[in-house]
């Protein structure tokens, strides 16, 4: 029997090597041309961000950052859930609530990170609260799309049972929103990055943030774009996570190959 | 084992600013044990009856009452009662076959290694053993709803109800599956209703036939005599009586 060969599974893409390498010969090459605050040499920005593993602030920065961001977003998933979960199951509840979120939702996040600061005290408490002001519409706006979209065929097979409240709500509420839930968090957590780092700038004496304003300051660039490697590192593996969770929870679907 | 008693039920929905009326002073009866075929064109409101018989539609008028209860008002007094068998296979996408046949098992809090063991007799009468980790996307059109007949049977239930079950396989696939499942319905006795437009397929299943109107309502109403299985003569006779009477719209005389 003649089975066509599986496509094989590569765990390095030669695409995105050769469009990363592309770039970053091009920045390499442009540093000759350029004065190091505007465009520093790879191995610049490299040596200042051994400099930073070393001296041990890159692992606590940035971890700090990254708690920051989770604390606020479990915090905004869990009241965007609530919200989205009661809008789309009990009556009327949406009408009342909906303008309540697209008003918030409205608020841009640096205005949310002044208002936290005239309202709270301590960095810790401003940075949640302002995680969560901007996180939480946003998933209770996808899990309200995501309840509705329940199939109703599939309601009413289960329905025609006779299941419990919380039976509905456990066997098919929750596994059908699970999807939506996903991908919710991959577009909050790119979101919750900016915002986090400005609120950092603004008010906060600790976390990638404010290192990156302190090597402004001492106009050091090969220093800011370290901080900024960290982040953007950071918020890939975030993304990265999400997609694994993503794969394992959906194993179920049809695979596009 | 129960009885369906249906009586001058009314069906009307509102569409924007105006109504429609699906059902029109439905009458019938259904009794315990006795299959009953129910046949009539498309959009003639079966699929509106069999959501008011499984109690998820409340009647614009009359009543729909299983056993002196009323399936939408005593909605959980039907707990374990009702399985049907959809046009659609409305299997759960992300349950693997098994636990699709425990799904209703489960509902009815069936302890976990009886439910299992139940289904599994379930699929193997159905023939789909070997396939219980597959997932429903990676089975054919007639396997899956060979485990929607599974899910529905599993609980034993006193009515099965089946809307256009077959009505989207392809003829051969639909003529084993239907042979199977008449199978199942005469060895556990069920008081069932089987919905479809396909004259044919009321008349093989059905001992007997119902023929509905368009808005729903009964033009006859008629026992299938055993001969038709092989008088091709009597069978032709009864299939151009009960076209007739869905060509007409009006009722006939019974007989």
């Amino acid at each position: 029997m003649d089975l066509e060969p599986l496509p094989k599974e590569r765990a390095l893409n030669i695409e995105m090597l050769i469009s990363l390498g592309a770039l970053l010969f091009s920045w390499q090459v442009a540093s000759f041309f350029l004065p190091e605050y505007v465009l520093p040499g790879l191995q610049m920005v490299l040596q200042e961000f051994l400099k930073m593993a070393q001296e041990g602030t890159l692992f606590w920065d940035t971890l700090l950052t990254l708690y920051r961001i989770w604390q606020g977003l479990i915090g905004g998933f869990l009241v965007g859930a609530l919200l989205g979960v009661a809008m789309g199951t009990v009556k009327k509840t949406e009408n009342y609530l909906i303008p309540i979120v697209n008003f918030i939702m409205g608020i841009p996040g640096l205005s949310w990170t002044l208002i936290v600061i005239l309202w709270f005290r301590g960095t810790e408490t401003r940075i949640f609260a302002l995680m969560l002001a901007v996180s939480f519409p946003v998933f209770s706006h996808s899990i309200l799309d995501a309840v509705k979209g329940i199939s109703k065929d599939l309601m009413e097979m289960t329905l025609a049972f006779r299941p419990t409240r919380t039976q509905v709500f456990r066997m098919l509420i929750v596994p059908s929103i699970i999807p939506h839930m996903l991908t919710a968090w991959k577009v909050t957590i790119g979101f919750a990055v900016r915002v986090v780092i400005v609120a950092e700038l603004v008010g906060a004496s600790t976390g990638v943030g404010f290192r990156m304003l302190q090597q402004q300051s001492l106009l050091n660039m090969s220093g800011v774009l370290a901080w900024t490697m960290a982040l953007v590192i950071s918020g890939l593996a975030m993304q990265l996570l999400i997609t694994k969770m993503e794969s394992r929870l959906l194993r179920w679907r049809p695979s596009t190959l | 084992m129960s009885k369906i008693e249906c009586r001058d039920l009314t069906k009307v929905f509102r569409l924007g600013s105006s109504y429609f009326q699906a059902i029109r002073n439905l009458s019938f009866e259904v009794d315990a044990g006795e299959l009953v075929a129910v046949v009539g064109k498309t959009g003639c409101g079966k699929s509106s009856a069999l959501n008011i018989i499984l109690g998820l539609n409340r009647p614009t008028a009359g009543k729909l009452v299983i056993d002196g209860k009323e399936p939408y008002n005593d909605f959980d007094h039907f707990r374990g009662k009702l399985s049907a068998v959809f046009q659609t296979d409305r299997l759960i996408p992300w349950r693997t076959v098994l636990r699709n046949a425990t799904y209703a098992l489960e509902i009815l809090r069936i302890p976990q290694e009886r439910r299992i063991e139940k289904a599994r007799c379930w699929l193997e009468k159905l023939g789909l053993s070997g396939f219980e980790n597959a997932y429903p996307h990676e089975l054919s059109g007639g396997m899956r709803q060979r485990v929607g007949i599974a899910r529905a049977f599993s609980i034993d239930p006193d009515i099965l109800l089946c809307d256009e079950a077959f009505g989207h396989l392809d003829e051969v696939t639909a003529i084993k599956l239907r042979a199977d499942f008449l199978e199942l319905v005469r060895e556990t006795k069920k008081t069932s209703l089987f919905i479809t437009h396909d004259i044919d397929e009321a008349m093989d299943l059905g001992e007997r036939v119902l023929v509905l109107g368009k808005p729903a309502r009964l033009l006859m109403d008629i026992q299938v005599p055993s001969e038709i299985k092989s008088s091709p003569a009597r069978r032709a006779e009864l299939k151009s009586r009960i076209i007739k009477a869905i060509e007409s719209d009006e009722p006939a005389a019974q007989g």
